[in-house]
Parts: C-alpha cells; sequence; structure tokens
C-alpha cells in the first residue's frame, strides 16, 4: 500500500514539475496591434526578428486592426471589455479616453533615455514613446515650380502662376497648391505654427486662435483658395493637377512614383515660412496596457526600447518612410546612409527640428474633427468670410475647453 | 365592454385549451423552435438596443464603464448642436425627394415590365442588378462615373455644352448626387417587388374595365395603382425607413460628410459622435435615440394613413 502511494506521490510531483518546465519555457507573446499597411508589414516582421534573436522566448505578433479609426474602436472596445492586447499604437489626442488603461512607461527609461527621445514627440511623463513620426513637407512638381519657394509671398506667387487654363477652355487645367481642408486640417496648422500662433494657449486654458497671428494665418490661408485644388481626395491620385501642396513626410514613395507614372519630377522641400519655420509632427505612439501578465509586460517593454534604439528607429524610418523618433536616431549610419541616397529626406529632417505637435488637451480629437476641419472647409471652398467662420469656430473651441 | 374592459385579461375565463396536456406541449415545442432565434435576436438586436437608451444617459468611460451618470445631457447638447440640425435637414431632404421619386420610378419601370416586351427577362434581371451588387462596389463605380475631370457623367453633359460639375467636390451637387445613386440603386427592387404585386392582380377587373371602354392610363390609375397599394405601402415604409439611414453611399463617395458637410446625415453624425474625432458613445447612443424616434413616427403617421389609403380587395 505505501508503495502505491509513494509511486502515486512521486509520477504526480513529476507531471507537476514537467509542467511547470514546460509553462516555464512556453515563449511569451506580445500581441502588438496596428493599422500598417502591406507594404510596411515586412520591416514589422524583421524588427520582430531581430528581437527575438535576441531574446529567445518571446514571440512579437502583429496585428493589422484596419483603418486608424477601427484600430481606435478596438482599442476602446477592448479596454471596455478587459481584453487588451499587450501594447498597440495610436495617437495622442485618443489617449486621454483610456490612460488609466496605459502603464506608464517613464521609470522603464533612463534619465539618459527619455532625453535622448526628439523632445517635440514626447508624450508627458512619457505614458507612451513615439514609433512611427513624420512631418509636414512640401512637395513640389519641378517640372512647373523649378525653385521651391521659400516664403509665404513666394509660395503665393508660384500658385498664381501655375493655376493656368491651358488649353483656353474656361476650365483650369492646373492649380498651384492643392488642400484638403476637410481630411487635412494640419496644412493649415503648419501655417498657424509658422506665423507664431496656435490654437490653445500653453496650458491649454484659452482659445488663441482668434488673435492676430491666427487671424493672418486664415486670411492667408483663404487668399491660396482661388489658386489652389480643394478636395477630399488623395492629392497625389491626381498628380500633375496641381504644382505644389503640404503634405506627409510618410507621403512620400507615393508622390514620387505618381510622379513618374505620369512623367513628372516631383521633389520635396521645406515649408515656406512666414515669422518661423513650422510644421506640423504627424503620426502615431506606442503604448503598453497595464491589465496583462507581467511577463507579457516585461518583454513588451523590452520590444519598446529596442525599438528606440538608435539602429532600430532609423532602420524602420529608412524603410518606411516615416522619421526617427530619437536624437541618436537621426545620427545612425542607417538614416545617415538614407539621407545620403534619398533627396526627399533632407526636407523632412529640416522640419522635423522645428515640428510642433498636435495639443494634447483631452477634447483635442473633437477640436480637430468637428471644428477646425469646418472652419478650414468653410474658408477654402469660401461659404463663409474668415471673420464670420472663425468666431463661430472660436465659440466652439471655448464650448470644448473644458471636460 | 370599453378598451379598459378588453385589457383585463384576468376577468376573463381560462379558455378550454390551456386544460388540454396537448396544448401546453405543442406550445413548449414551438418556443424551442424559436429559441435559436429569439436568443440571437435577444444578443444582437434587444439588447444592443436597451443598452443604447441606458449608454444615452452616461458620460461614458472606456476605463470604469458605462461612467458618470448625467441624466438627459446629451439630449439637451444635441438639440444645440448646429450639426445636428444640418444633418437632420439633409436626412429630411434626401428622404423627402429619393423615396418618392424611386416609387414613382419604379411604378414605371413595373408597369412596363409587366408588358409583353421583347427580352423582359433579361430587363428584369437587370433592373435587380443594381439591388444585388455589393453596395460599396457600386458606390465606387459611380465615384468614377461623377468624377469632375474624366467621369462619365460630365462627359455626356459635355455634349450639351455643360461644363465640367464637381458633383462630388461641390456643396450645390453633394446631396444631388446622393439622391440619384440612391434613386438607381434601389429602383429595380422596388419595381421587382411592384412587378410581383401587378401579376397577382385578378384579370376580372381589367376584363370588366375593358368591356367598361377603359383607357389604357384609366385602368393602370384606377385598377392597377390602387390594387398595389399593399406593395406600395411597404416600399413606403422600407424605402423610407432606410433613406433614414443613409450613411454608406456619403462615406465611400466623399472620403467624409462632404464638402462644407453637405451631405452629412443623421447616421453620418452619429457614426462621427461615436467614432470619429473623441469618442461620445452617449452621445452617440443619444443621438441614435432621436433618429429612432423620428423613425418610430414617421412610421405611426404611415401606418394610420395606410388604414384609409390601402386597399387589399
Amino acid at each position: 500500500m505505501l508503495r502505491k502511494v509513494i509511486l502515486v506521490g512521486l509520477v504526480s510531483t513529476l507531471m507537476l514539475l514537467t509542467g511547470l518546465v514546460a509553462m516555464a519555457q512556453e515563449p511569451v507573446t506580445v500581441e502588438f496591434w496596428h493599422r500598417f499597411s502591406e507594404s510596411r508589414v515586412p520591416y514589422l516582421e524583421q524588427l520582430a526578428a531581430w528581437f527575438e534573436a535576441e531574446n529567445p522566448g518571446i514571440d512579437i505578433e502583429w496585428i493589422y486592426q484596419g483603418s486608424y479609426s477601427a484600430l481606435q474602436q478596438k482599442i476602446n472596445g477592448a479596454v471596455v471589455a478587459g481584453e487588451v492586447p499587450t501594447m498597440t499604437i495610436f495617437y495622442e489626442n485618443w489617449i486621454p479616453a483610456i490612460e488609466d488603461a496605459l502603464l506608464p512607461l517613464a521609470p522603464y527609461f533612463s534619465a539618459e533615455e527619455i532625453a535622448d527621445i526628439n523632445p517635440a514627440l514626447l508624450y508627458p511623463d512619457a505614458l507612451t514613446v513615439p514609433f512611427n513620426k513624420s512631418i509636414m513637407v512640401l512637395y513640389y512638381i519641378e517640372d512647373y515650380v523649378p525653385e521651391p519657394p521659400t516664403t509665404w509671398e513666394e509660395f503665393y506667387d508660384l500658385c498664381v502662376a501655375n493655376t493656368v487654363d491651358e488649353d483656353g477652355d474656361g476650365v483650369i487645367d492646373r492649380y498651384g497648391a492643392g488642400f484638403r481642408p476637410y481630411a487635412n486640417p494640419e496644412q493649415f496648422l503648419c501655417l498657424l505654427a509658422q506665423n507664431n500662433g496656435s490654437i490653445l494657449n500653453d496650458d491649454m486654458t484659452e482659445v488663441t486662435l482668434g488673435n492676430e497671428a491666427g487671424v493672418e494665418a486664415l486670411e492667408f490661408y483663404a487668399s491660396l483658395a482661388p489658386y489652389s485644388w480643394v478636395t477630399s481626395e488623395y492629392l497625389n491620385n491626381n498628380i500633375g493637377y496641381v504644382a505644389m501642396a503640404i503634405d506627409t513626410s510618410a507621403g512620400a514613395p507615393y508622390w514620387i512614383s505618381a510622379a513618374e507614372g505620369a512623367g513628372l519630377t516631383c521633389k520635396t522641400a521645406p515649408l515656406p515660412a512666414k515669422e518661423t519655420a513650422a510644421s506640423m509632427i504627424q503620426g502615431t505612439n506606442i503604448g503598453v496596457f497595464r491589465d496583462n501578465p507581467q511577463a507579457e509586460i516585461d518583454a513588451a517593454v523590452a520590444f519598446t526600447k529596442f525599438l528606440l534604439r538608435p539602429e532600430m528607429t532609423g532602420y524602420w524610418a529608412a524603410v518606411s518612410g516615416y522619421m526617427p523618433v530619437t536624437l541618436s536616431g537621426l545620427d545612425s549610419a542607417v538614416w545617415k546612409y538614407k539621407e545620403s541616397t534619398d533627396d526627399t529626406v533632407a526636407a523632412s529632417t529640416t522640419m522635423m527640428a522645428v515640428g510642433v505637435a498636435q495639443s494634447l488637451h483631452p477634447n483635442y480629437g473633437d477640436m480637430r474633427d468637428n471644428v477646425l476641419t469646418t472652419l478650414c472647409d468653410e474658408i477654402m471652398r469660401g461659404s463663409k468670410t474668415v471673420a464670420d467662420a472663425l468666431a463661430v469656430a472660436v465659440a466652439e473651441l471655448e464650448a470644448l475647453l473644458d471636460y | 365592454m370599453n378598451r379598459l374592459e378588453k385589457l383585463a385579461f384576468w376577468k376573463r375565463p381560462i379558455p378550454d385549451e390551456w386544460r388540454s396536456r396537448t396544448f401546453w406541449k405543442d406550445t413548449a415545442w414551438a418556443y424551442i423552435y424559436l429559441a435559436p432565434a429569439l436568443i440571437i435576436l435577444a444578443i444582437f438586436t434587444f439588447y444592443p438596443f436597451f443598452s443604447a437608451f441606458r449608454l444615452s444617459l452616461y458620460k461614458v468611460s472606456f476605463t470604469n464603464f458605462p461612467g458618470t451618470y448625467i441624466g438627459f445631457d446629451h439630449f439637451r447638447y444635441i438639440f444645440h448642436d448646429r450639426y445636428f440640425w444640418n444633418a437632420l435637414w439633409h436626412t429630411l431632404y434626401i428622404v423627402g425627394i429619393s423615396v418618392p421619386v424611386t416609387l414613382f420610378l419604379a411604378l414605371l419601370v413595373a408597369s412596363l415590365l409587366n408588358k409583353s416586351l421583347r427580352f423582359r427577362t433579361f430587363a428584369r434581371t437587370s433592373f435587380f442588378l443594381s439591388y444585388i451588387t455589393p453596395m460599396v462596389a457600386v458606390i465606387m463605380v459611380w465615384r468614377l462615373m461623377y468624377n469632375e475631370s474624366y467621369g462619365l457623367l460630365n462627359y455626356f453633359l459635355s455634349f450639351f455644352g455643360v461644363k465640367p460639375i464637381a458633383w462630388l467636390n461641390d456643396a450645390r451637387y453633394a446631396l444631388p448626387a446622393v439622391i440619384v445613386l440612391n434613386v438607381w440603386r434601389y429602383v429595380g427592387y422596388q419595381a421587382i417587388i411592384l412587378l410581383a404585386g401587378m401579376q397577382g392582380i385578378d384579370q376580372m377587373y381589367y376584363e370588366a374595365a375593358r368591356i367598361d371602354g377603359a383607357s389604357g392610363f384609366q385602368v393602370w390609375k384606377k385598377i392597377t395603382v390602387p390594387l398595389l397599394t399593399p406593395q406600395i405601402f411597404f416600399l413606403l415604409i422600407i424605402s423610407m425607413i432606410g433613406s433614414f439611414k443613409i450613411f454608406t453611399e456619403v462615406f465611400v463617395l466623399f472620403n467624409g460628410p462632404g464638402p462644407v458637410r453637405s451631405a452629412e446625415t443623421l447616421v453620418f453624425y452619429i457614426m462621427r459622435q461615436g467614432f470619429f474625432g473623441t469618442p461620445h458613445y452617449g452621445r452617440a447612443a443619444a443621438a441614435s435615440i432621436i433618429l429612432f424616434a423620428i423613425i418610430f413616427l414617421v412610421t405611426l403617421i404611415q401606418m394610420q394613413v395606410a388604414k384609409r389609403r390601402v386597399h387589399y380587395q
């Protein structure tokens, strides 16, 4: 009897130990939600492969979640359901709604590492860190604009000169510039920043859009309307129809290939400046969700730090069309090589040095998507005067200050 | 017996079949067969429906769901929001034009298809194609046709000396563009329903009319149309509800609510509140309830009118 008891005990212990060993060896899977296009996924896989080779036992699983809007809905739904991924990308203005579900990343970074992140890209308290960032630059068709403008005045003159009815049928065949006021109010926000203007004051308690700098920027924006193709379509899909456009640097591959397809040459340049040189930063950050097993959190944090290494952010930027997010990344060999071989990059680097981040006001999503888009659309389509549209916009922004 | 007495079921005598075991057995089986459908309905229709009512009273927090109870604040916000009134006006505009025009054209098409035409089967199939083709694919094709520079529509108009129209890029044409697409899409479907109704009309009415010397138009007006009122009424309700809920057409055609929000409909407004910009699920739920109330009210009015106007024989 005793023998049997001992035997059963030994077998049970053995099974338990085997189970524990198996559990210990089970790879930690990091679920990473993203929305990158198919062409960029191989580069993500490459980053994961390098990380996994350094960290056996960790498996990075990239999960595509559709459009940015779909990604946001899924993140919010996952937080409500308590079924969050390990980490995800998101825009800064999505963060306030889910802030409590996120793991603050600052404690995992040294002061030097934090200081290395491009200051314009750093989220307060390093709750999240930047990943895929781009900047607004000027695209111009060299066949129409041999020398890019450097000032607002030059930009305006070139817009006027390039708005032409080539066949004289009364229909404009080419516009000086292209604007997407509803889809891309950042085009106007670049002008606002160049004129030392802003939507809100520094502590986000007051609307400053209606002050002198804002009015002047809006009036300049409105003055471009007769010489601009105003649309909701992607401008590079209609290459040759516009001579110049302010657009994200991440779109460079599309602009260049579209121009080549049309037998034209498209180049990039820093944005024309006014009081100062400035441009709007675009793109998303990385966040880790706290409601996950510790092993997954540790792996996610390790992967986040890995992505910020100079050679990794440099590699990702070089292959994806985005920008390195750390200062050391800008100096990395891979980025330097990219700069030496791709003449669209110089403009991005110049503009990133004067990049302006989007407002971190918790209601910025509404401010942008409801108020600024309408303001820009009304002005560029001439349905309201600058004064009328601005008065309504300022009132609506003020109503959104409280949250 | 007044209405209240009719409702007082506890005063009524117990029906005889209730005493039969077979009755209860059959009833139990009926519910067992219905159970899968009822469970699916309960989970995917009733629960979200009543949840929307609850959410509309909360400032929703994702990290502390459902969030803070705020009573009817969302409704107050919506009724003071200029975009809501714009969206309501655009929706009513679409419903007001699209529903009667589609029905009228469908009636004409059905009347033609009811004649002994050559290639009648081909014509019937062709008209129905627009309805069975996936909506997004159809809208993408219309986007191309509406294109200002190389669209088919402007190409045809150019023969008449009309300068290119920015159908999708000019606030004046945005709603007409949506209406034309909507009418085109549903004419075929409605025509097939009406055609089925026409073929169910007893021939004796037509024979009697012919004997009385009625003209073709008189027969159509006095016999065909009145006896089609059940189908017309059905289509009126279905298309009215569909037009109130129009969203995909706008979203795909314009990549947004149209120039200067000129084509923003109520469902687009709801989507924008809930899913674009800062997500306001409570506000979106409140707007959904307002849309439900509008559709419910209009349907009730239609049903009252139908009591007097619909002829089943």
